[in-house]
């Protein structure tokens, strides 16, 4: 392998087969917030861990961090209810 | 004569860098992040600079040094990063969407305008955010409540944080509107947090239970050890706060993050993490000081002076996570598992699009931090926000407004930096606010440590990653893409 991919989105990219590669396929997956935000650490939404909002207020690292609106204000459309729709947000809808 | 379309390619930004021996890419735009061989550098190279290629010529120049196999397998791995790309595929670009705004979900109430340390860097002024003295009514902090409340989208949730100046000198808020907050939001079937940021100085153990008990994130503001936060954090009377933090922290059996400030005063990170973890604090996050005054700000000197201690901390991360552990120091954490996850991020923080802070006037503010700037007023609570004024201010203060970030190759891990260091940086009051170079030059050799330490992780204890935060599994598939 020319190059070994380290983090997930290598990984992602470099999986893909190559017929898949001229297609325009850029994945705007979660950009913006950091996933985590809306579910816990060990994949529960119940307690949200605030502790994962903390640092991503960025640089300032007060608890206080959102959700990007601006660059993705539809990012919570997919989810009815977000207890139980949370994996659809990965994917930004159009 | 001209390349034919359909071998054409164009190169997307990358940055490529040695560190330790190892050469390592990080994809701009996807920031995607790969280790090279000798094929993969080489044709890196090739490509630094170049303009339209043809993709044929690019295999065979390396093929004369590869053979032909390991440069075709070289080429079609950067084609799958989307590094060398087709010349007729639109260009990625990772924030071109129209700004909108949508209901905030996240309120920060500035419940205490007054504090009991007298810390001089304090960019609130003592608390005071450049106005007097005062306490915000519990029904002042009530309508705020209500005002958040009323513009919710259905299901949306919230986020509730207390916030001063010190916010346990004025507890009867905290109670009556965590109170109000949790009755609306139980009644309209939301989910709702709760957040405080305080000195700890005045913290009881009947606080830290009810704090517990309501799950709120306690976040400490201490700046280390007794030496350096005695100087910087005074009692109000005078005297050190350092004894009474631990004292109260310890008593009170809080489980408690810490919140450091970095001065030009205190610049040894590794010694004051260090401290605090040993303390007993089990998340030690620092942020370098925005106060507008010379005497805290940091100098270029300055800033490579807490480089130098990011550097050791990250010696430490990597020892702690051979050992299976990961290390409380959380700039760190979340920028590492930021990396894992390879999701661009186009925006530094939800200021303005879904964050606001309240103040005892009743006037909404894009940030915490930018309460009391004329220029960052969303709204009122006698009139709810200003949808207008909020949008313009979205739009103007957005990163792609800032020269600098377009080309900058940590655009999407930074996502454009604070708005109130832009701010202060560049000393104007209308937008575009822009961050100085010499800090951007600090911020993107974080980033880069960030980067190396991820891919120190990857070789010397990948099983850390499993332990790091967030689903990310969830993300980064192959079919969401
Ligand atoms: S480091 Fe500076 S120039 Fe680069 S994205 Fe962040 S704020 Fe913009
Ligand atoms: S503008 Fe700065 S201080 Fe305000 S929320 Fe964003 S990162 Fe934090």
């Amino acid at each position: 392998m020319a190059i070994k991919p380290l983090n997930r989105k290598a990984e992602a990219l470099t999986d893909r087969p190559m017929e898949d590669v001229r297609i325009y396929s850029f994945g705007d997956c979660c950009p913006g917030f950091l996933p985590g935000w809306e579910v816990g650490a060990n994949g529960g939404v119940d307690p949200c861990p605030w502790q994962s909002d903390l640092p991503a207020c960025h640089p300032c690292y007060w608890t206080a961090q959102v959700p990007d609106n601006t660059t993705y204000p539809q990012w919570l459309d997919r989810c009815a209810n977000i207890s139980q729709d949370w994996e659809a947000l990965c994917t930004v809808p159009d | 004569m001209p390349i034919p379309s359909a071998e054409a390619r164009r190169v997307e930004r990358f940055f490529a860098f040695e560190e330790a021996g190892r050469r390592l890419i990080f994809a701009v735009d996807s920031t995607a992040f790969v280790e090279a061989d000798d094929p993969a550098w080489a044709l890196l190279e090739d490509l630094r600079g170049a303009g339209v290629l043809r993709r044929a010529s690019v295999v065979q120049r390396l093929a004369e040094r590869f053979g032909l196999e390991e440069a075709e397998a070289t080429v079609q791995s950067f084609e799958k990063l989307d590094i060398l790309v087709p010349i007729d595929r639109p260009r990625v670009v990772v924030d071109a969407k129209p700004i909108q705004s949508r209901p905030l979900s996240s309120l920060v109430l500035h419940v205490a305008h007054d504090c009991n340390l007298r810390c001089g860097y304090c960019y609130a002024d003592f608390g005071r955010y450049g106005g007097a003295e005062g306490m915000m009514s519990p029904e002042l902090a009530i309508r705020h409540v209500d005002g958040l409340f009323n513009q919710l989208a259905v299901g949306q949730d919230v986020y509730v944080t207390f916030f001063g100046g010190e916010p346990l000198m004025n507890m009867p808020v905290v109670f009556a509107a965590h109170a109000h907050a949790k009755a609306r939001a139980q009644a309209e079937g939301r989910r709702i947090s709760f957040g405080i940021t305080t000195n700890a100085t005045l913290l009881t153990e009947e606080l830290a239970t009810f704090f517990r008990d309501e799950r709120f994130t306690v976040t400490v503001s201490i700046d280390g050890p007794p030496d350096i936060n005695d100087r910087l954090r005074p009692l109000h009377g005078g005297g050190g706060s350092y004894e009474r933090i631990i004292e109260r922290v310890r008593t009170s059996k809080i489980k408690a993050v810490a919140r450091v400030t970095l001065t030009r005063q205190a610049t040894d990170v590794a010694r004051i993490v260090r401290h605090l973890v040993e303390a007993g604090f089990t998340s030690v996050g620092v942020s370098p000081v925005a106060s507008g005054n010379a005497r805290f700000d940091f100098g270029p000197e300055d800033l490579a002076k807490v480089m130098e201690g990011m550097r050791a901390l990250t010696d430490d991360f990597v020892e702690w996570a051979k050992r299976g552990e990961v290390h409380p120091f959380s700039n760190l954490k979340t920028l590492v598992e930021q990396v894992a996850a390879g999701e661009p991020r186009g925006m530094p923080c939800g200021a303005a699009s879904a964050l606001s802070a309240a103040d005892n006037k009743g006037d909404l503010y894009a940030c915490h931090r930018l309460v009391g700037e004329a220029a960052f007023k969303i709204g009122h609570v006698d009139t709810g926000v200003d949808a207008e004024k909020r949008l313009q201010l979205m739009t103007e203060m957005h990163p792609r407004s800032r020269a600098p970030c377009q080309d900058c190759w940590a655009r999407y891990i930074c996502g454009g930096g604070c708005h109130h260091i832009a701010w202060l940086h560049s000393s104007r009051a209308e937008a575009p606010w822009q961050i100085s170079e010499g800090f951007c030059d600090f911020l993107r050799d974080w980033y880069r440590l960030g980067l190396t330490t991820y891919a120190r992780l990857a070789d010397e204890a990948p099983a850390i990653f499993a332990k790091l935060g967030g689903p990310r599994s969830a993300c980064g598939q192959p079919e969401g893409l």
